[in-house]
Formats: structure tokens, C-alpha cells, sequence
């Protein structure tokens, strides 16, 4: 075979299992990853909830400045 | 587990698919990592953040091509990214194209994993990126000097010296 056939047929025994450790920094990293995908939720859902709060009392103003001021 | 039901389970990003996952790729693509950085401990950082990158960019795999590619993928550049941060990658004698000449050379030999390691070790960082990326990925040229920000004939010219080299570095050790 030539030199490219013969590190094709040989490049399965480089296979190995790498350390036990290395799935454990694996899963810190995508821990740290899921607890500051989980605070962008909580913060965008509080803001959501401000943002709508805002809303309902600037209408309700609205309504209250309306009526008071009606002609009638 | 049929790979569509493994990808949706990623996509939710399920812990359990993600280790069997793991489990399943990672002796393959620790071996990809360790042909790219001669020490171990490099390879297998290279490895880590290359699996990091496979679970939160899986909503990218679009399914075009093989899923077992896509992440090869990810792990060379992986490796080569720690490999540019340690040594900025020459690429020596580029500068001319060699003739890509065949003299009936075969091999017929057994070798050892330590052996193919060491032989690869001892190719120049720009020789064995090449070599890695063509003939044990199976990258063309021109993805492999897109890669690399080179050329296509650069590319075509270390792969032609690294045969050479390795040639030499077979016959030295008395393997052909």
C-alpha cells in the first residue's frame, strides 16, 4: 500500500479513551453554561413582567386622566 | 438511539445524549486532537472545548452532510486553534512547488499507535497540519488552505514535503 493507504489503515489505533477527568471539565463548563442561560431567562422573564406592570399603570393613568378631564 | 433522536435531544440540550454522545465520539476525536498536539494534555483540552462547542452550536448542524464530519470538524479546528495559540504555524518551503514524484514505494509494515505518533511528531507543525487535514480527514486543498488562511498551492506543496519527509523518517526507522 502506499504511504497515504498505510496512515488510513493504521489511524484506528490511535483511538483512545481520554481521561476520566475530561468529561467532568466537560460538564462543569456546560453546568456554568446552563445556570447563566437560566439567570438570561429569569431576567429577561422579570423584565417582561416590569415592562407589562409599566404598561398597566400608564394606561390605567390614562384612562384616570381621560375620565377626570371629560367635559361631561 | 437513531442519530435524529440523538440531534433533537441535543438540541434540547439532554445531559444523558450529551454523554452518550461522549462516550461514543470521544475516542475517535481525542485521537484526531492528539495527531494535531503532541502533548496529551493539549489534545485533551483541544477535546473538552471542542465537545463544549459541539452542545452549544448543535443548532448549526443544518444535516447536510455527516454528523460524525461536522464534529470532526469542529475538533480539528479545535486543535489547530491551540496549536496557532502555542506556535504560529510556518509553513516552510512554500515558496516552490515539488514535483510530486512516485517511485514505487510500499508498505507493508505493522505498526505500533506510539509509532504512527511519533513518526507524526516529527514532522515540522506546517508538514503535519497538512498531512493530518488531507490524509487522515480527508479535507481537499481548498478547504484546507480556507482553514488555514494559505494557499491552495501551499497546501498541495507541504503535503508533497511531508510525504517526502516521512518517506525519509519510515526508511530511518527501518519500517520500509
Amino acid at each position: 500500500m502506499d504511504l497515504f493507504e498505510f496512515f488510513k489503515e493504521n489511524e484506528s489505533k490511535l483511538h483512545e479513551r481520554p481521561s476520566e477527568q475530561a468529561w467532568e471539565r466537560l460538564e462543569k463548563r456546560l453546568e456554568r453554561r446552563r445556570k447563566r442561560r437560566q439567570r438570561t431567562i429569569r431576567f429577561l422573564q422579570l423584565g417582561a413582567v416590569v415592562a407589562a406592570l409599566v404598561l398597566l399603570l400608564l394606561a390605567a393613568g390614562l384612562v384616570w386622566y381621560f375620565v377626570k378631564n371629560s367635559p361631561s | 438511539m437513531t442519530e435524529q433522536t440523538l440531534i433533537e435531544r441535543l438540541k434540547e440540550q439532554d445531559r444523558a445524549a450529551q454523554k452518550w454522545l461522549y462516550d461514543r465520539y470521544s475516542p475517535v476525536m481525542f485521537a484526531v486532537c492528539r495527531r494535531y498536539l503532541s502533548s496529551r494534555e493539549d489534545a485533551e483540552e483541544a477535546l473538552v472545548s471542542g465537545f463544549y462547542k459541539v452542545f452549544a452550536q448543535i443548532h448549526t448542524f443544518l444535516g447536510n452532510g455527516s454528523f460524525e464530519g461536522w464534529v470532526r470538524r469542529i475538533m480539528a479546528n479545535e486543535a489547530l486553534m491551540l496549536l496557532r495559540k502555542a506556535h504560529p504555524l510556518v509553513f516552510p518551503g512554500d515558496y516552490f512547488q515539488p514535483a510530486d514524484t512516485e517511485d514505487g514505494f510500499s508498505i507493508e509494515a505493522d505498526i505500533s499507535a506510539r509509532e504512527i505518533l511519533d513518526l507524526l511528531a516529527q514532522l515540522p507543525p506546517g508538514y503535519r497540519t497538512v498531512f493530518n487535514l488531507y490524509v487522515l480527514e480527508g479535507f481537499k486543498h481548498q478547504e484546507i488552505a480556507d482553514m488555514l488562511g494559505i494557499s491552495i498551492n501551499t497546501s498541495k506543496s507541504q503535503l508533497i514535503l511531508a510525504k517526502e519527509k516521512m518517506r525519509t523518517l519510515l526508511k530511518a526507522k527501518g519500517i520500509v
